[in-house]
């Protein structure tokens, strides 16, 4: 590819993020440019070591059966996969993996230099160009510039990023990086609104000097598979275990001991921080009377010399941080690598973007990431490649995509997040979900794969096995649905030896695979399946049984569900006419708000004013006719 | 005619006369359930097929669980599209007592119809065509008026010591469901996993504690709360007169006739500081006269709610067969009653014989002779065995009547499916369904998220 000074989309930062935006634009056959400030810490983590989770495993799920990248990358550089939660439920269980920092950045950097259509070149972006109240452009520090029809900001913390350190406060940026200055200027100069964040993260430590011997092992699990579809039923047989230990009440003396010395007693640093991560003093000073905290102790890299310490985050000054590791069992000797420290950057103020991640006052500018008040990979990845997928679709003039919340993980995710107005960054979990039993681990292909495919994600190939693996699923669904188990006295016989009840009637396969003491196997000999033609993938089975398992309460939600999809398809601002029926019928509140601009959608706007149901069934009707 | 309401519309219904006391109240009910709901609840003679179009049917409504006539009524009928609203559409015309308004509007709701918001008929009328823009202009500044209608729907703001055991209630649950979601949510936090069986039995308190409420509540009565007090006695014994005597007002009809008054008439009243509802019946007594025997019924079941009877007995006149029927009910029912002597201006006949065993006041609502007395036994009696009832005592809208019935419904259903064994993920479904319906009786916002608990209780930080 030749240089050029004109890119359709350019991409600003390649954090996880970034990544996604610029693979999603050059997979949709846009030229696109991706601008970091430092090619070596391409798809840096610069906190945690692990993906995925309830919640946030659902994302990286969704994004490989969507057509992006991360769940691909983990799956091939995890030091460690495990399942959470898998005793209570299909819909919350969930992979998590370790993952090996430096692989995973060095794995997503080659897929980056190998993707046609993408450019990344290193460079400081201090300025957007704005033409007609559009992006126009980007100025370097460099003084070059490049001309764009869509930007993508993925700053994630760099922005105006301060470290903060006890009383010692410094600009930089994650791992005391440059941090990125000159562009927040350039946003509000634009009209763009800005707020401070802060997060914070932990000690490293020389893996060394730690004694395992007092700690808990915890090992993963080899059978669980990865994330993307591909690798469902892979295995992982060389996985490193992490280990876990306690505080205690010398550790709550030392951090108390300390706390004059930290951020969050100075005040020297914003308190809007994530309360899903609080530092150790945070901890200390919200719940005085806890003893014992959970330290997992993480390994950053297979080859990787350095460990993680899960839940000692914290910015207080060094010798705080010494004196609390020394009360921890198996750490009282630990090497401090790199200090744990707070940081604070510019995001973008609540309202201020679109489901579609543009901004609402600068046309074709989009931010994705931490950037847009989130916190983690997996949240930074979904809206990368949201915002990706938007910049060419706006290019192309084809209808804005999102995902209905109704449907997706990343479809909360957006919603959510564009009217998210809390004094602390967003992170995702089930409990945001209130339709969760329909979005499982299991059944993101499908949900999603037909519309990535649909989007140009997905190539003819993989959308082709997938289909065929989906066809056989739902083949295998019909035929116990109409196979029906007659009430006979063998029958009977043979149910009550399984230990479930007889049935009155005939009653075909998918309602006694309702019975949770029943399972596939067991159903379709009941009903004389051939042996040959019995699914014998446990994988397949465990997605067939919880698929018909679930039926029932997505019946129950059906009707909620049909209505939030419909107002999702309609898109606001709506210009009424001024003889427009709606005028006399609804309530001045609502019709205000469906003709402004702070909502994108119908759903959003009823959400937002607690519509009741008899407007919603008023709307509902007037939207379900052709025109209006 | 545009027919919209295909897949979205729900069925709705509202009392459409003013609200309060008047001879005849009018029920309307619209939407494509209306007669799968009316065939359950709604009972009628004769072969006529029904619904029919632009018909009416002479019938009653009854309780469909126990089959129970909740009032005589005449149902018109009117099939999509030719109906007001556009869609199928009944209007139940029926007494107007507030009580059996409320009763058969609570059964429309346990059958899933929706209470109607304010000008909804209207609304919907217009959306299937059936009303031009100008109807609609002319309509619109009364919808969007503050209304008595809407005022009234603060009725439904249960408030004071019903919504405080509710509100424990849902606390209780709100516990258990932070626990469950905390653990489901953040699986690597130091959380304690669910114990099922404590939930089982947390659950099946919770149960129990809302059927006792539920059967404490007086279901489906819109009016306020109070000691109910019903006053019994023979035709003409002078219940109406006592009833207005105390209120100092006229209050219900009066007449030398045996009969008159036909409803239950109640009235909010203070004795001191202590509420009570005070409830004249109808005189009891067998009769032949049909809608006088409806009246009847009611009263009998009116003393079987009450707290407490005023049985009264014309002193005039020699101790009746009628009296003595009176008698020995009021010692069936088992409940506080004080024998009250009415018309002691006239010369005394009825004897002291038969109320040796039990209290007596000599009373004249002519002249108010006795009527401090019996004040001042009253609010003895009520500061003594009253108070800790009127705790327990609630009154429900029928709205609320239906959020209540169905979190009993749910919480039954949950504890079945637990017991044949779900997982935790469709348990926390169940549980925010559950605490979202109790807070439903209380006006609590529905909206609901454990998540902001979660952070507030627990120390999550992985």
């Amino acid at each position: 590819m030749k240089n050029s000074d004109y890119f359709p989309v350019i991409v600003i930062g390649a954090g996880h993020a970034g990544c996604e935006a610029a693979l999603a634009s050059a997979r949709l056959g846009v030229k696109t440019l991706l601008v970091t400030m430092d090619i070596s810490t391409i798809a840096l983590m610069p906190c945690n070591p692990s993906i995925g989770g309830p919640g946030k495993g659902h994302l990286v799920r969704e994004i490989g059966a969507l057509g992006g990248e991360m769940a691909n990358c983990v799956d091939k550089t995890a030091v460690q996969m495990k399942w959470l939660n898998t005793s209570k439920g299909p819909a919350v269980r969930s992979r998590r993996a370790q993952s090996d920092k430096i692989m995973y950045r060095r794995t997503m950097t080659n897929t980056l230099f190998t993707q046609d259509n993408l450019q990344v070149r290193q460079g400081h972006v201090t300025e957007i160009l704005i033409s007609h109240g559009e992006i126009a452009g980007i100025r370097l520090e460099t003084g070059l510039a490049f001309s764009c029809s869509k930007l993508i900001l993925t700053s994630g913390t760099y922005l105006e990023a301060t470290i903060v350190l006890g009383k010692f406060k410094w600009p930089g940026g994650p791992q005391n990086s440059r941090a990125a200055t000159g562009l927040s200027e350039s946003l509000i100069k634009h009209g763009v609104a800005l707020r401070r964040l802060q997060t914070a993260t932990p000690p490293r430590i020389l893996k060394s000097s730690i004694d395992i011997t007092q700690m808990k092992e915890l090992p993963g699990d080899e059978n669980s598979g990865g994330f993307l579809w591909e690798h469902r039923t892979d295995n992982y047989s060389e996985q490193i275990p992490c280990y876990l230990t306690y505080t205690n009440e010398d550790t709550v003396k030392a951090v108390k001991k300390h706390l004059p010395d930290s951020p969050l007693f100075l005040e020297n640093i914003t308190d809007e921080g994530p309360k899903h991560c609080p530092s150790i003093d945070r901890k200390i000073m919200k719940f005085p009377d806890l003893i014992t905290h959970q330290i997992f102790v993480e390994p950053e890299g297979r080859a990787s010399q350095e460990l993680y310490l899960q839940g000692l985050t914290t910015g207080m000054p060094p010798k705080a941080q010494e004196d609390i590791l020394k009360t921890v069992p198996g750490l009282q000797n630990a090497v401090i690598l790199r200090y744990g420290y707070a940081i604070e950057y510019d995001a973008i103020a609540p309202g201020q973007f679109r489901k579609t991640m543009e901004n609402r006052v600068i046309k074709g500018f989009y931010t994705a990431g931490q950037i847009n008040g989130t916190s983690g990979y997996e949240e930074a990845a979904a809206q990368g490649l949201i915002a990706g997928i938007n910049a060419v679709q706006a290019l192309k003039n084809c209808e804005p995509y999102w995902p209905s919340r109704t449907s997706s993980y990343i479809g909360v995710l957006v919603d959510d997040l564009s009217l998210w107005d809390h004094n602390e960054p967003y992170r995702i979990t089930p409990g945001h979900a209130e339709f969760r039993l329909n979005l499982r681990d299991d059944s993101a292909e499908r949900r999603l794969s037909e519309e990535g495919f649909k989007l140009g994600l997905l190539t003819n190939e993989r959308y082709k096995h997938i289909e065929a693996w989906k066809q056989k699923l739902d083949d295998e669904i019909s035929k116990l649905e109409n196979t029906v188990l007659s009430p006979a006295k063998e029958n009977q016989q043979a149910l009550l030896a399984l230990g479930t009840a007889e049935i009155k009637k005939p009653v075909n396969g998918c309602d006694l695979l309702q019975r949770p003491e029943l399972n596939y196997e067991q159903t379709a000999r009941l009903l004389n399946f051939p042996e040959e033609e019995l699914l014998k993938d446990s994988h397949d089975i465990f997605c067939l049984e919880t698929d018909i398992k679930y039926r029932g309460y997505i019946e129950r939600e059906k009707e909620r569900m049909s209505i939030i999809k419909l107002f999702e398809t309609i898109s606001l601002p709506l210009a009424l006419s001024e003889t427009s029926p709606l005028r006399k019928v609804l309530t001045p509140g609502l019709l205000s708000a469906i003709s402004s601009d702070k909502f994108d959608d119908l759903w959003q706007a009823c959400k937002h004013l607690h519509i009741t149901k008899s407007e919603m069934t008023i709307l509902a009707a007037f939207f379900s006719r052709t025109s209006f | 005619m545009r027919k919209m309401f295909d897949n979205y519309s729900d069925t709705v219904a509202a009392l459409s006369t003013p609200p309060g006391k008047a001879a005849l109240g009018l029920i309307r009910v619209s939407g494509p359930e209306t007669f799968k709901v009316l065939e359950k609840i709604f009972k009628y003679e004769g072969k006529r097929p029904f619904p029919r179009s632009f018909s009416s049917f002479f019938g009653y409504i009854v309780e469909f669980e126990t089959g129970k006539k909740l009032d005589q009524v005449i149902l018109f009928t009117y099939e999509a599209p030719n109906s007001y609203t556009g869609e199928d559409m009944a209007e139940i015309s029926l007494h107007g007592n507030p009580t059996i308004i409320a009763s058969v509007l609570s059964e429309l709701f346990n059958h899933g119809v929706r209470q109607a918001e304010a000008g909804e008929f209207t609304k919907r009328a217009f959306l299937n065509g059936k009303m031009d823009l100008l109807e609609v202009e002319a309509l619109s500044q009364l919808l969007n008026a503050p209304t008595k209608a809407q005022a009234s729907m603060a009725l439904n703001q249960l408030e004071g010591l019903p919504s405080a055991l509710i509100n424990k209630l849902r606390e209780k649950l709100v516990e258990q469901l932070v626990q469950l979601d905390a653990s489901l949510n953040f699986p690597e936090e130091d959380i304690e996993s669910l114990d099922e069986k404590l939930l089982a039995h947390a659950l099946s308190e919770t149960l129990d504690e809302l059927q006792l409420f539920k059967r404490n509540s007086q279901n489906g009565s819109l009016v306020s709360g109070g000691l109910s007090i019903v006053l019994a006695g023979a035709p003409n014994s002078g219940k109406s007169s006592l009833l207005n005597a105390l209120l100092n007002k006229e209050r219900a009809i009066v007449t030398d006739i045996p009969g008159t008054t036909r409803d239950l008439i109640e009235e909010n009243f203070q004795i001191r500081n202590i509420p009570v509802r005070l409830t004249d019946t109808a005189g009891i007594r067998k009769t032949e006269n049909l809608v006088e025997s409806i009246g009847v019924d009611r009263a009998k079941a009116g003393i079987e709610n009450a707290f407490m009877i005023l049985a009264l007995f014309d002193s005039s006149e020699p101790f009746s067969a009628e009296d003595s029927d009176l008698m020995n009910l009021l010692e069936s029912f088992n409940k506080p009653f004080l024998c009250l002597l009415t018309k002691s201006d006239l010369p005394f006949k009825i004897g002291e014989e038969p109320f040796k065993n039990h209290k007596t006041i000599k009373i004249s609502s002519q002249t108010g002779h006795g009527l401090l007395e019996l004040k001042d036994t009253l609010y003895d009696f009520l500061k003594e065995k009253g108070l800790s009832e009127l705790e327990n005592m609630i009154v429900l809208g029928a709205k609320q009547t239906a959020s209540l019935n169905k979190a009993v419904y749910l919480l039954e259903r949950l504890l079945e499916s637990m017991a044949k064994g779900i997982y935790q993920d469709m348990i926390s479904i169940d549980l925010e369904e559950i605490v979202r319906e109790l807070g439903k009786i209380t006006g609590q916002t529905v909206d609901f998220n454990s998540l902001d608990l979660i952070f507030e209780r627990f120390c999550i930080g992985k």
